[in-house]
């Protein structure tokens, strides 16, 4: 169920509902968070259905029976979501209280592997066997050896990425014993399966999300303005950009060898922004959705386009992954190696963004991408302080306006790799674009033009919020101007031809 | 050695590692209140303390520091 479909539309307005129908009751709010994320959770499995219109339109016995046909014929997909994600989070649960009865560190440390374990492995199965496998035979059969593969047909269930390292985190901490396992069974699976955050994040961590699973939630209009318009401002990024710079991205990078360099490095740059505002778009929905439930999830983006370096564009950009890969993977690799010294900084950088890079995608163009983001923090981590002289010789402003270009450029650069769907692909493209035609005008068709256009808007009203929590953090604004704003907004999202088209988010598909 | 007397040291090490400018570090200091005290610095100044003083952190350690008093009462009890 898609955030801008007409389906999630019905079902949050039911649930929004009945959850604060129960707000005297936390226990009853819980368990109902439960079965609606649930519900969320599977109606991935089902196609899309005229249930919602059936609903609107006041046929509710109509909309039942088609949802019962509907979970009758895709029963055996729908069980295997369900099962999964309540199989790992009931596991997660389970282990965490072992270990934390655990006296033994050697023992809590074997069950905290064990644990990690089980968790990466069902991830490996579903992600990664066909690539590790293909991988596998593609190297044999260079060195010689006549290896005959034939990938096995998997599909990836939605938010396995996402869960497992929600899942992994409160394992690790746990273990050591920065937060102490939880103690109520319902309010854990609940905060790993909670439906703003379970499909693409933020990545929470249980120290955040659990406690607020505990105490009651208070229903406030300001908070609920403030999720409105948090969402406002994500559907306008979706539907009104990234959707629109989708239709052009998607058919230079397809049709690649009919275009000239130029077209390429536009298309580069269309994808640095349909992926900006696709993600960050999808996280300011789930944190106003959220909101909208009186919860509070971590803070995703914090304007990484406006950052002078790699290191700061890393730390607004997919903030909750960042911080997890900080503080337990690359935390642990370079507290190894911190006899090295910078070299030991520089190695755990490259590891962990190789290694963020395959979370991304099982493939190699994500892996080189994770590499490259690695060994550009891994340069700036050795360069700091010839960095630091050669600022005081520039005007500051200029500098800081070159550096921002620079950083740009070269998320542009790793977009197009990222973007590719192949070494073979990537390889077409940069031919491509290592050509005279690189020094030609872009060619944009409408669409993208108005993409590019509301872009420029969107960075522009970003740049004078950058202080804010969001672009629209506009409650400080007088009541009719707000409302002017929202209504415009509103206006724009309908007109854009993308509402309820089913454009799935990008990172739904990691 | 006091805490008082660590803290001092610990400002000297500090603002060698981290090379931005004076840092005034008390027991309730935490890493956000500190310009540039981040995670690629964190663990420098890890091994920086580890180097002076000669004893090791094990990692649980480090990732449990809360602030500069809890580093400070860890470092004492090893010293």
């Amino acid at each position: 169920m898609v955030f801008t479909s007409l389906a999630f539309l019905v079902f949050f307005l039911f649930a929004w509902a009945v959850y604060w129908s129960l707000k005297s009751s936390r226990k009853a709010q819980n368990v109902f968070l439960l079965l609606a994320s649930y519900f969320f959770y599977c109606a991935a499995a089902i196609p899309r259905t005229n249930i919602p219109k059936l609903i609107l339109g006041g046929r509710f016995s109509e909309a039942w029976q088609e949802m019962t046909t509907a979970v009758a014929s895709h029963q055996t997909e729908v069980i295997k979501l369900l099962l999964l994600l309540w199989l790992s989070s009931t596991f997660a649960y389970l282990m965490a209280k072992v270990i934390e009865k655990t006296e033994k560190q050697n023992s809590r440390k074997w069950l905290m592997v064990l644990s990690a374990v089980v968790h990466l492995g069902i991830l490996c199965y579903f992600k990664y066997m066909n690539f590790f496998a293909q991988s596998f035979v593609d190297i044999a059969n260079t060195a010689g050896w006549q290896i005959a593969f034939r990938p096995e047909h998997i599909i990836l269930p939605l938010a396995i990425s996402f869960f497992t390292f929600h899942i992994l985190g409160y394992t690790f901490d746990v273990y050591q014993k920065s937060y102490a396992a939880a103690t109520n069974y319902i309010d854990f699976i609940t905060h790993v399966a909670f439906f703003p955050q379970l499909v693409a994040g933020p990545i929470e961590r249980a120290g955040h999300l659990l406690p607020q699973f505990t105490n009651s939630r208070s229903f406030s209009a300001e908070r609920m303005e403030d999720g409105i318009r948090q969402i406002l401002w994500g559907f306008f990024k979706k539907l009104v950009i990234a959707d629109s710079a989708a239709k052009y991205v998607n058919y230079v990078f397809m049709q690649y060898e009919d275009q000239s360099g130029s077209n390429i490095v536009m298309a580069g740059i269309m994808f640095t922004i349909q992926m900006y505002c696709d993600f960050s778009g999808y996280s300011d929905i789930a944190l106003g959705t959220a909101k909208l439930l009186g919860f509070d999830l971590l803070r995703n983006f914090n304007f990484p386009f406006f950052s002078t370096s790699m290191t700061d564009f890393w730390r607004k950009w997919h903030i909750s992954l960042t911080s997890w890969i900080t503080d337990y993977l690359y935390t642990p690799i370079s507290f190894q190696k911190r006899d090295w010294g910078l070299w030991g900084i520089v190695y755990a950088a490259i590891i962990s963004f190789t290694l963020s890079g395959l979370w991304h995608g099982a493939n190699w163009p994500s892996v080189l991408w994770g590499l490259l983001h690695g060994l550009a923090l891994g340069y700036e981590v050795l360069t700091k302080k010839k960095r630091k002289k050669w600022a005081k010789q520039f005007n500051p402003v200029l500098y800081s306006v070159l550096s921002g270009l620079l950083v740009f450029m070269f998320w542009t650069f790793g977009q197009l790799v990222f973007r590719a769907t192949s070494l073979e692909h990537l390889g077409g493209l940069l031919a491509q674009m290592a050509s005279v035609s690189l020094f030609t005008l872009p060619s944009l068709d409408h669409t993208a033009q108005a993409a590019l256009g509301w872009a420029f808007l969107m960075f522009g009203i970003e740049w004078f919020q950058r202080e804010k929590e969001y672009g629209l953090s506009i409650g400080n604004l007088n009541y009719m101007l707000r409302w002017t704003i929202y209504a415009a907004l509103i206006v724009l999202i309908f007109s854009s031809d993308n509402l309820n088209n089913q454009n799935e988010f990008i990172y739904f598909q990691f | 050695m006091t805490s008082e007397q660590l803290i001092s040291e610990l400002n000297v090490l500090f603002e060698e590692v981290i090379d931005e400018g004076t840092v005034n570090l008390t027991p309730s200091t935490t890493a956000k209140e500190v310009e540039g005290w981040d995670s690629l610095n964190h663990i420098q100044i890890i091994a920086a303390i580890e180097r002076k003083y000669g004893f090791r952190f094990t990692l649980i350690e480090i990732q449990s520091f809360k602030n500069v008093g809890e580093m400070v009462d860890s470092i004492l009890s090893k010293i």
